[in-house]
């Protein structure tokens, strides 16, 4: 199964648990991630607010693999509390059992943001030996040992936090009709408001500006590029449903990755607007989103349509209670 | 003894981005393939790389060619500028 590192940091932890497990697939973790939430207002675009609560993938988890996942941040006792609570889960390196926290990447000393950006992240802790934590950071795909230390400054973000623990002894297979439901929920035709918004708040700026791009342009929306990786999360949706159909689609699959290196040029591109002392040409700039719009809406009908030729070829006995499309 | 032209590309990347992230060590200790990001370079610096770059050489970069891969390593952000000055094919 081909890993793509990337693509939402607490999914990918969330992954990277179940793939230890050889029975599991953890793809279908991945349904409807493109269309995770983010926020989006007169100040730009953040793939993070105080209002965002991702207990919902904890229920995606539970629904697939079995209720695993035990919430235990308490924001009742502050970040010294939960740290103990966190120390006295994993004081024993309890077989069997991690804990995924949330973290502040500022004081990541492997991230490429550390000591430059402050931003909410998870990451996997497996066990504490003496003051050492085993972390296993599979978005940014490093593993290794931070001391106490450091993981009590990375701990938390903005005196908020999370923490689970997750039994990797309670895990069950996916059920089919579980997935099902799922693809159902969270597939759509349209495209995402993503890009929608990210062209609104550009234009907005630069004809409020003069034609010129403000020179807090890519601040504003510089999240947009780490919200478009959640598209990554097609990859492994196309390769599960053509497993299912025994196929190959190298179309689609070529679609998608242009569409992610399509969203990495837009970001630089708004960087060079910012730095260009001339008029922004915003009727090339719409060339760009159409064309990414376009891609957006092929991978979704792709997707959609493999849905439902796998549907369609299930017995009805395995669709159980699922209705129909 | 004169450097060769990829010598002082290299060299003149290596004091850009050195600047850039205001870590003077990395003039010695950035490796020619490793990843520019891992060592603190972000889309703005990238994007402020590429301008010293096109002043520097004199060549411009399509707004097509805006790609992290393409500026992802000394290497490969060597043989862009190579290629656009014609040195190599």
């Amino acid at each position: 199964m081909k890993k793509f590192s990337q693509v939402h940091c607490l999914l990918d932890c969330f992954a990277s648990v179940i793939e230890e497990d050889d029975r599991l697939d953890f793809r279908p973790l991945y349904i409807g991630v493109w269309d995770a939430y983010f926020e989006a207002n007169e100040n730009g675009i953040s793939y993070y607010s105080d209002s965002v609560d991702p207990m919902d993938w904890n229920s995606k988890f539970s629904m697939l693999y079995g209720n695993a996942v035990e919430s235990w941040y308490d924001t009742a006792v502050g970040k010294r509390g939960n740290f103990s609570a966190l120390t006295n889960r994993m004081r024993d390196g309890l077989t069997g059992k991690v804990s995924i926290i949330m973290v502040d990447v500022f004081y990541l000393p492997y991230s490429y943001q550390y000591r430059a950006k402050h931003a909410p992240h998870f990451v996997i802790v497996k066990q504490r030996q003496w003051l050492e934590w085993q972390v296993i950071d599979p978005y940014f795909d490093w593993n290794g040992s931070l001391s106490n230390g450091e993981l009590w400054e990375a701990f938390g973000f903005d005196g908020f936090g999370r923490g689970l623990t997750i039994d990797t002894g309670a895990f069950r297979q996916a059920d089919e009709r579980a997935i099902i439901r799922l693809f159902e929920s969270e597939l759509h035709l349209s495209p995402g408001l993503l890009l929608a918004e990210v062209e609104r708040f550009v234009h907005s700026s630069i004809e409020g500006n003069g034609g010129h791009a403000p020179k807090t342009l890519f601040a504003s929306v510089q999240e947009a590029g780490v919200i478009a990786k959640r598209f990554g999360g097609c990859q492994y949706i196309l390769q599960y449903l053509c497993e299912r159909l025994g196929i190959e689609d190298n179309v689609t699959t070529s679609a998608i990755t242009e569409m992610i290196k399509g969203w990495e040029n837009l970001m630089l591109t708004l960087v060079r607007y910012q730095m260009q002392n001339k008029p922004v040409d915003l009727a090339s700039f719409s060339v760009k989103t159409g064309h990414l719009r376009q891609l957006e809406i092929s991978v979704r009908e792709s997707l959609f349509q493999m849905f439902s030729k796998w549907r369609s070829q299930l017995p009805e006995a395995a669709l159980g209670e699922v209705s129909n499309p | 003894m004169s450097l060769s032209k990829e010598q002082e590309i290299n060299a003149f990347l290596r004091h850009t981005i050195a600047k850039l992230t205001e870590d003077p060590a990395l003039e010695q200790l950035l490796k020619d393939d490793q990843l520019i990001q891992g060592a603190g370079m972000d889309s703005i610096r990238i994007i402020n790389m590429i301008v010293q770059i096109e002043l520097n050489y004199d060549i411009a970069f399509d707004d097509e060619e805006l790609q992290i891969e393409n500026f992802a390593t000394l290497k490969v952000i060597g043989e862009q500028i190579m290629h656009k000055l014609g040195v190599i094919k």
